[in-house]
């Protein structure tokens, strides 16, 4: 594949790179070179993909293979406060719109690595089969999973409203 | 506030939004420096290949040409040390080419971690064996050059052990202990939270 194909290409699904800096990289110098290093790394892996599952499927398992083994240039403590600015697609969030998605957001942010993985997928309407064969793992094992997410999400949103 | 709900919602949002990156910047987003550990790996293993051929070609010339028959022996050992490096350095790189982004993510995990382990250990025993290699040489070269210690003569005389054997083996053990805890804090401090990371991030993946 050219350069300039390539870079259409991602041009066209670049969202899901966006989505996953934004969940894993809390400031903006990690988040560009997690940007950088995912675009890098599809760039390397394209000439493997052989067209066996979607492109955005495996772009999100090499987005996701590279920000699990990314090194933070920043200290890994996760800062709370920082939650809503540091979460996908903040910009263009309506203040007003949404107390309640704000606290969803801040119980995202709080989650483990792999469980973020959990949500990016199920938020982008992966069933777990799917899911599963992104991650390497049963689809009972993401459904068993994903159980307790939602379960943990709803109680820890709640906590936020709660405390506001 | 339930996790569908909010997914709906999000999905309104995303509708209504546009950001993207230029097709400049994602272009020159592919000449940049990578900063994964995997990647600086690869980087030092070659930059540690090139450099152990070197160390061997040279080692062999010496060992071959230098006029000394004790530092004949001394850069031959040196070049065995350096020529067996360079195949285990070898043998790294095929196992870190192997790695492939497109593996699913626990796979990639695994994968990372038994490389990232394999290097640090590799690098461990490397130092730990170079420790006595270095100190035989030392006292070979010493011996023979240095206090001209013939064939026949007896280096294991009580005087010897004194004023020789004794204050070797003290400052060698001391040696050996700071290098030990100095290459395990340095190990540890380079890749030791990441390996833990990973270790982890595997654990969890497996969890039900």
């Amino acid at each position: 594949m050219e350069e300039k194909e390539f870079i259409e290409l991602i041009t066209n699904h670049q969202r899901i790179i966006y989505k996953v800096c934004n969940l894993y990289a809390q400031s903006s110098t990690d988040k560009e070179d997690l940007f950088q290093e995912i675009t890098l790394n599809a760039w390397k892996g394209i000439r493997n993909f052989k067209g066996d599952s979607l492109f955005t499927t495996w772009l999100y398992r090499v987005a996701l293979n590279t920000a699990l083994t990314f090194k933070r240039k920043e200290n890994r403590q996760r800062k709370v406060d920082n939650a809503v600015d540091s979460l996908a697609f903040p910009h263009e969030q309506q203040p007003e719109a949404d107390e309640q998605l704000a606290a969803m957001y801040k119980a995202i942010n709080e989650l483990s690595d792999i469980d973020k993985a959990l949500i990016t997928l199920y938020l982008d309407d992966y069933n777990y089969s799917e899911m599963g064969n992104v991650l390497g793992i049963t689809a009972n094992n993401v459904a068993v999973k994903m159980n307790r997410l939602k379960k943990k999400l709803k109680e820890e949103s709640e906590k936020y409203l709660n405390n506001q | 506030m339930e996790l569908d709900a909010f997914k709906d919602q999000l999905k309104l949002q995303l509708e209504n939004n546009r950001f993207y990156q230029k097709p400049d910047l994602l272009q020159s987003a592919l000449l940049m420096k990578v900063n994964s550990v995997v990647k600086k790996i690869k980087q030092s293993v070659v930059t540690e290949t090139a450099l152990a051929i070197v160390a061997s070609v040279a080692f062999v010339y010496f060992a071959l040409a230098y006029p000394s028959f004790s530092f004949r022996i001394y850069f031959g050992v040196f070049s065995c040390v350096s020529i067996a490096f360079v195949f285990a350095l070898l043998a790294l790189r095929v196992k870190l080419h192997r790695l492939d982004d497109d593996l699913s993510v626990k796979q990639n995990l695994i994968d990372t971690h038994s490389v990232t382990k394999a290097y640090v250990r590799h690098y461990f025993r490397f130092c730990m064996i170079l420790l006595p290699v270095c100190l035989c040489m030392a006292v070979f070269v010493f011996l023979f050059e240095f206090i001209s210690v013939t064939p026949n003569q007896s280096i294991f005389t009580p005087y010897m052990f004194s004023h020789l054997w004794l204050p070797l083996i003290i400052c060698y053990c001391l040696f050996s202990l700071g290098m030990y805890f100095f290459t395990k804090l340095y190990l540890q401090k380079l890749y030791g939270e990441h390996l833990h990371l990973l270790e982890n991030l595997i654990q969890e993946l497996e969890n039900e």
